[in-house]
């Protein structure tokens, strides 16, 4: 007997799969997705900036990020549902991640200070399933949800065309974040450690400054901006423990985009992904996963060493 | 030297002696440990094994936590009645987390460790096809498999010793597109999840737009886990569909809906969606679906499912999902084809279960002989304000009920043939 061929489809071949086809698309149309990418961007720009100053400042390569992001929205939900105010729950809920990232950063990987580069990489791996699972635990595996709170619901007129309140404040919050960090690094006596730091750890310890201290504070304040990117898509989407498993990868490859450790390069590179992948997703759909993948690929072989980076 | 021989020879064993002290030693231990172990298999206290491997973790927890909940309802009622032929049923469940290789591990591992005799389950059709893998060269082995998928039950995947029991993408697709075209409009646009099931689900919605004379505007597929939807609104809004037909499960479908929503599209398009997933809709709330059409194979108000629903709620405290329910009626229609056969053997079991009509959760299904996939009726439902027993989760009204074989891809689109003597040709 005749076995059909494996792996010949079961589908008619005369199916039609239209993907490709052409819709008219309006200037509205156009800035509408230019201002989601922003929206998309502004948490691109929150998770890497805070990957690229732990990486900066410790060159520790933090796997556990899209677990802090996660937790971040996981901990303004709960604060949410115990506290009721959307704008404190958006505050604390980083602070306690934060704090976590503190301890974290205290009991687990101040102990690696000094071994092998990857060790806190291997450690940072690790935690990031072991705060899946305890909120799996915690929370189940089936998710929680939020909502948009009355005040950011319904459309802003942004006079050119009508846009989510809710999208538009995610952008502002993240450029006032992105500020504040910025006048931190640049305008204060700690910033001006930290930029020291990254160039030379030794030469700051040799004037007396517990260097130490500045790197728990620097992943504490790197975390707090994971959780709170976390915080602000919470009431856009469903929350799930795995929700910061890809996330990481995506951040990761922002800040190799706009390089290694390079602040300036997270915002850039993090606006730019957020860009492609709005505009990749206007005209071929298909390839709006792997396009920020193939730009990685092109900025690295063009650059060497990201938009921003030190090569 | 005699002496030493007279000595050995009377401290040496004969065969007689030799015979009669094994003997006694064997009843003696038999006595003890042996016979006990086969009077127990006659007494029926050696389980008849069933494996569940589903999604447990991952973007299907709720569906795979849902499905072994069901098991094990089925298996409480089962041996409250006294087993299947005088033998308790035996669930053992495990996680795949939705991976091919964890799955395939995991089947492995029932069948040659803990020797399974039956496997119900997965959530996705790769995993059904791993599954499938590790259960062919076992002949003692059957499989009822859960996933919804079309290819499965066709030719070359399909396997005599593999059911069916959840709906297929097509069967869906095909109930949920011809009452769209009917009711809601004729021009579309598609948002799904660019994988097989999404697909399968697809072919059904072009096929019956195609034979409505309607108009396909576009697709935009999306990864599955996709969070943030928002890339893809611009493009819908552009297209300017009548109806804008969603096909994603798990949170995917709530996440759409929530952002579909934000940015008003559900104030310029009908949103469609081709099967409702009752457990991330009862996690995020009703209000993220409502103003929605769509699909399910059962829902729990429904007097063919009451009974069902009371004793998965009183159990679980939530009533089930349409993946529990299927995974339910699934142990129960192997355990009820060995209790008909009377007899463990395949052969049999199969001979069973082929043309056999069941009513254990639905309404009345039965095992289409050509390709073992279980043809049952769709619901069309619409999301209400949460009332009644079920509170919270009581948030569908049911708005229409298809069903039939007409609904499913024939047997030749399956890729399933007759010989001479009118048998189906089967090759694996």
């Amino acid at each position: 007997m005749n076995r059909p061929e494996r792996g010949r489809s079961p589908f008619p071949a005369d199916l039609e799969i239209l993907s490709g086809e052409v819709i008219p698309i309006s200037t509205e149309v156009l800035l509408l997705q230019l201002f989601i990418g922003l929206s998309l961007g502004s948490i691109y720009v929150m998770m890497a900036s805070g990957l690229s100053l732990i990486f900066g400042l410790m060159r520790v390569v933090n796997f556990a990020h899209g677990s802090f992001y996660m937790l971040g929205a996981y901990a303004f939900v709960f604060t949410l549902s115990l506290l009721g105010n959307f704008w404190i729950c958006l505050i604390i809920g980083p602070i306690i991640v934060g704090l976590l990232g503190i301890f974290v950063e205290w009991s687990g990987i101040r102990p690696l200070y000094g071994t092998e580069e990857y060790n806190p990489l291997l450690l940072t791996l690790g935690l990031n399933y072991i705060f899946v699972d305890i909120i799996r635990i915690l929370f189940g595996l089936g998710g929680i949800g939020s909502s948009v709170p009355e005040a950011l619901d319904g459309m802003v007129n942004l006079g050119f065309m009508m846009f989510p309140k809710y999208r538009f404040f995610m952008i502002v919050a993240g450029a006032v974040v992105v500020i504040l960090v910025w006048l931190f690094i640049n305008k204060t006596n700690i910033g001006m450690v930290v930029r020291a730091g990254t160039k030379d750890n030794e030469m700051v310890q040799m004037l007396g400054i517990n260097i130490k201290l500045v790197w728990r504070l620097i992943f504490g304040l790197g975390i707090a901006l994971a959780a709170l990117s976390g915080a602000l898509i919470a009431p856009i989407t469903g929350l799930v423990p795995e929700m910061g498993m890809f996330m990481v990868i995506e951040a990761f490859v922002v800040v190799v985009i706009g390089g290694m450790g390079s602040f300036m390069g997270s915002i850039v590179a993090g606006i730019l992904v957020g860009e492609v992948i709005a505009i990749t997703n206007l005209f071929f759909a298909q390839a709006g996963t792997v396009v920020i993948f193939v730009l990685m690929v092109i900025v690295l072989l063009a650059t060497k060493a990201g938009l921003f980076g030190e090569g | 030297m005699k002496k030493r021989d007279a000595m050995s020879r009377s401290k040496s064993w004969t065969r007689r002696q030799f015979l009669k002290t094994a003997g006694a030693t064997a009843v003696a231990v038999g006595g003890t440990t042996g016979f006990p172990t086969i009077l127990k298999y006659a007494l029926g206290e050696t389980p008849i094994k069933l494996g569940a491997v589903c999604s447990m973790s991952g973007t299907m927890s709720i569906l795979g936590q849902d499905m072994i909940d069901a098991s094990m309802l089925a298996e409480e009622q089962i041996n409250a009645k006294g087993g299947i032929i005088g033998r308790k049923l035996q669930i053992l469940a495990r996680d795949d987390a939705g991976n091919v290789g964890l799955s395939t591990t995991r089947t492995k591992e029932l069948i040659e460790k803990d020797k399974v005799n039956f496997l119900a389950g997965a959530n996705l059709g790769s995993t059904v096809i791993a599954q499938l893998e590790q259960v062919l060269p076992h002949k003692n082995v059957m499989y009822i498999a859960n996933a919804m998928s079309d290819p499965i039950t066709a030719v070359p995947a399909f396997s005599r010793r593999m059911f069916h029991s959840d709906i297929t993408p097509y069967m869906m697709g095909q109930t949920i597109a011809r009452y769209t075209a009917e009711k809601l409009g004729k021009r579309w646009y598609f948002l799904m999840a660019d994988y097989a099931w999404g697909w399968q689900n697809y072919e059904a919605y072009a096929k019956v737009l195609a034979e409505y004379k309607g108009e396909n505007l576009g697709i935009s597929p999306h990864p599955l886990g996709t969070k943030d939807f928002s890339p893809y609104i611009g493009k819908i809004m552009a297209a300017n569909p009548e109806v804008l037909i969603q096909i994603a499960p798990g949170f995917d479908q709530v996440n759409a809906f929530k952002q579909l929503r934000e940015f008003g599209a559900f104030d310029k398009m009908k949103i469609v969606t081709g099967l409702y997933m009752p457990g991330t809709i009862w996690a995020v709330g009703w209000e993220v679906i409502a103003d929605s059409t769509g699909g399910a194979t059962f829902y729990w108000e429904a007097p063919e499912t009451k009974e069902v629903s009371d004793a998965f709620w009183k159990k679980f405290n939530r009533p089930p999902t349409d993946d529990a329910l299927s995974q339910y009626e699934a142990v129960r229609e192997i355990c009820s084809a060995v209790e008909r056969a009377k007899s463990m053997d395949v052969e049999k079991l199969i001979k069973a279960m082929e043309g056999h009509k069941f009513k254990w959760a639905k309404t009345e299904e039965w095992w289409r002989p050509c390709d073992h996939q279980a043809i049952q009726d769709v619901y069309i439902l619409e999301p209400k304000k949460p009332s009644g027993q079920f509170s919270k989760y009581d948030c569908f009204k049911i708005i229409e009920r298809k069903g039939g074989e007409i609904l499913a891809r024939t047997c030749e689109d399956q890729g399933h043939k007759k010989d001479a003597k009118g048998n189906w040709i089967r090759y694996q």
